[in-house]
């Protein structure tokens, strides 16, 4: 079966922000451009697994990655290294969203090559909406290398 | 161990098989100059002895000489002179008439005047004619039953004619002799004339000025019969007179004895003896001193040798001590190192225990915020109001957790950051600060003043924190109704650089000026003013990790003014416990 490309891979463990999240979306008419993946590994099977190298198609690289940082087994900044270190995968932006404001990892983050940092954002008017804004910047604005 | 400062040791001195008391003492012995004072005080009276009977002799040779010559002087002058006179005048009339004798007799006494009275023995041999004084003529008349009685053939035959009687003591204490000459004439029959010889008056014109130095004394049959004494010289002691034997025409026969006088045998001649026994003494009394001193030097040396060694002794102990302090310091540093780690990875644990407490909450947290949202934006028209309240109340709650967890977050993080010092000019800072405050000021009329501000030398995000910390409570804490006005500024003061933000605003109550820099505490409520209590313990938190101190003044309704300080010299770094980071 082919597979669908989608735009924006969201890589979060936590079912609640990922309900929050997939709802913002949903309402802006993004969900179905946004794959959810419920940890690192699964992030590296949907990337880089067997399944995606066989299949070599480019297309099923997401223009964006929003990447938690503390996950069970594979945790952010592991992907983000392995993504980093992959030559399919070396140049999508990533976008680091986690509830983490440490200087440590926000440094860890750039030093492995993380394009962006995010503090998870708690609005009681627009719950999740600041990620509707970041993908649409990455979708639409930015200029990513072909 | 130096083995080379082993071998330059001395023994022990307790090891040592001989060595008395004193030496072990190390204190110096007297006895070695005692005996060398006593063997110098000995050898120079031996000295001055031997010179003294050298001297002695000397004296007692010269004094025998003198007494022999002297007794040469005597016999001449007696047997030369007096006797001879007497004999010539004897034998010049012996068988005289009376009336004739007796005027002869006075013309011989009166030239000579060592006879005091002349008696001639008449045939039947008795005392006849009598001549001379009444006092030496019956002293002579009382030594002549002596010898009478004798015929003078019975005389001549039995004993010698002539010889001395006596003697007798005169009235004037002078002692005389009697003197008996058998004189003849031609074929006639002899005659005995007796005389009574005054010695002294015969003695004293040969003697008296005859024997400078010398105290002369005649003596018959052990008595005095003239004494002369030289100058007046003291006499000395019996050994030092010299007898001789005065050999006279006449039995029995004197005795001269001489003495030197007191001038000859402790004058001139005594000096040697005397000097010999001056220097003697001092070089007895030197040598002894020397002794001593010998002594006090081995003594010294002994004490020293004994000081060394327990200098020695105690440099070791002091060693061994040294390796058991730093043995002791070497545990106790490891001890304090292994429970510092310890402490460090407790510190760590906790701060990363609270971390996680805070990221762990804050999502759950954020969830109850997000989900309260989506149910007031979703279904709110549907929503009875009670209901809504309570979902405000509920969403208000997170919130507030939140922002708590915020704050400990960046409280937790202000420990556990890196310190990077660089120069900064705080005046640009500060103005950084005020732009980025722009939006939380709480009217277009709060002012910040920015005053004179030197450079310091901290790391330029946690200044920038405590800065914006300060500044953003100063305004958050105006009066309420008036506009905030705040005022920065700083100066040198001895060692530390001080940084002040004043305000107008509340102030607080002075007592508990302290307890503003702890972890959530507040003098305010939340209700009064906003904010979880973390700012001020940051600030606290981040200037005593450079090394500095906060404080503040204020009084409720007056304002407060908050300070910090820095090292002027910039160089301690302090951790994040505010204790130095070497």
């Amino acid at each position: 079966m082919a597979r669908q490309k989608f735009d924006v891979l969201l890589v979060e463990d936590d079912s609640n922000d990922a309900t929050v999240a997939m709802r913002a979306f949903e309402r802006n008419g993004l969900s179905q451009h946004v794959k959810l993946v419920r940890d690192g590994a699964e992030a590296h099977d949907y990337l880089l697994g067997e399944d995606a190298a066989l299949n070599g198609e480019r297309r099923l690289i997401p223009r964006v990655i929003f990447l938690d940082l503390k996950m069970p087994k594979v945790d952010g900044l592991d992907l983000l290294e392995q993504l980093r270190s992959n030559e399919r995968t070396r140049s999508v932006p990533v976008v680091i969203v986690t509830s983490s404001d440490r200087e440590v990892d926000v440094k860890e983050a750039y030093r492995l090559g993380a394009n962006s940092f995010v503090v998870k954002q708690f609005d009681l008017a627009k719950p999740g909406e600041y990620l509707v804004a970041i993908a649409r910047y990455w979708l639409d604005l930015n200029r990513a290398a072909r | 161990m130096d083995e080379g400062r082993n071998l330059a040791r001395p023994p022990p001195l307790g090891g040592r098989p001989h060595g008395d008391a004193a030496e072990r003492r190390g204190t110096p012995r007297l006895l070695p100059a005692l005996v060398v004072l006593a063997l110098g005080l000995a050898g120079t009276f031996e000295l001055w002895r031997t010179i003294q009977r050298a001297q002695d002799a000397e004296l007692e040779s010269n004094a025998a000489a003198v007494a022999t010559l002297l007794a040469r002087v005597i016999e001449a002058q007696i047997d030369d002179h007096e006797l001879d006179a007497l004999r010539r005048w004897a034998e010049s009339g012996p068988d005289i008439d009376s009336a004739t004798w007796q005027r002869s007799a006075e013309l011989f006494l009166a030239d000579h005047p060592s006879f005091g009275a002349l008696v001639r023995i008449d045939e039947r041999g008795r005392p006849g004619d009598a001549a001379g004084s009444a006092e030496p003529r019956n002293a002579l008349r009382g030594l002549i039953p002596q010898t009478a009685g004798q015929a003078p053939q019975a005389v001549e035959a039995t004993r010698s004619p002539e010889g001395l009687v006596g003697p007798i003591r005169l009235a004037d204490g002078r002692a005389a002799l009697g003197v008996s000459i058998l004189a003849r004439r031609g074929r006639a029959e002899p005659r005995e004339v007796f005389a009574l010889l005054d010695p002294s008056v015969a003695l004293r014109r040969v003697l008296e000025h005859g024997a400078a130095g010398y105290s002369i004394r005649v003596l018959f049959r052990n008595e005095e019969l003239f004494r002369a004494t030289a100058n007046g010289s003291e006499e000395q002691a019996d050994r030092y007179w010299k007898a001789a034997d005065v050999a006279l025409s006449v039995n029995p026969p004197w005795t001269v004895a001489v003495q030197p006088t007191a001038m000859l045998t402790s004058g001139a001649h005594q000096h040697g003896a005397l000097l010999a026994l001056a220097a003697g003494l001092a070089v007895s009394v030197l040598a002894a001193v020397l002794v001593y001193e010998a002594q006090i030097v081995r003594a010294r040396g002994i004490r020293l040798a004994r000081a060394s060694a327990d200098l020695l002794q105690s440099i070791d102990e002091t060693e061994r001590e040294g390796i058991e302090v730093r043995e002791l310091r070497g545990a106790l540093e490891t001890r304090v190192t292994q429970r510092t780690a310890t402490l460090q990875e407790t510190i760590e644990e906790l701060e990363t225990f609270n971390y996680s407490v805070a990221h762990d909450l804050r999502s759950p947290m954020g969830a109850v915020i997000n989900f309260t949202g989506i149910i007031e934006h979703d279904y709110g028209a549907t929503l009875d109001e009670h209901v809504k309240d309570y979902l405000s109340r509920i969403s208000a709650s997170a919130a507030g957790a939140v922002a708590l967890m915020n704050g400990l977050l960046a409280f937790s993080q202000s420990g556990r950051e890196q310190l990077r010092k660089c120069d900064i000019d705080m005046r640009e800072l500060v103005e950084g600060v005020r732009d980025d405050l722009d939006g939380a000021r709480q009217s277009d009329s709060d002012v910040i003043e920015i005053g004179a501000l030197p450079h310091a030398f901290a790391d330029p995000s946690m200044m920038r924190r405590v800065l914006m910390n300060l500044i953003s409570n100063a305004l958050k804490f105006a009066a309420p109704g008036t506009p905030a006005k705040v005022e920065v500024g700083g100066y040198e003061e001895g060692r530390e650089i001080v940084f002040f933000v004043r305000d107008q605003g509340v102030g607080f109550d002075a007592r508990y000026a302290q307890k503003l820099f702890g972890v959530f505490e507040r003098l305010h409520s939340s209700d009064e003013f906003e904010g979880h209590g973390v700012g001020l313990a940051i600030v606290s938190r981040l200037i005593r990790r450079h090394g500095g101190r906060v404080w503040a003044k204020g009084a409720v309704g007056k304002g407060a003014q908050f300070f910090f300080s820095l090292p002027n010299s910039g160089s301690t770094d302090v951790g994040a416990n505010g204790t130095p980071e070497v």
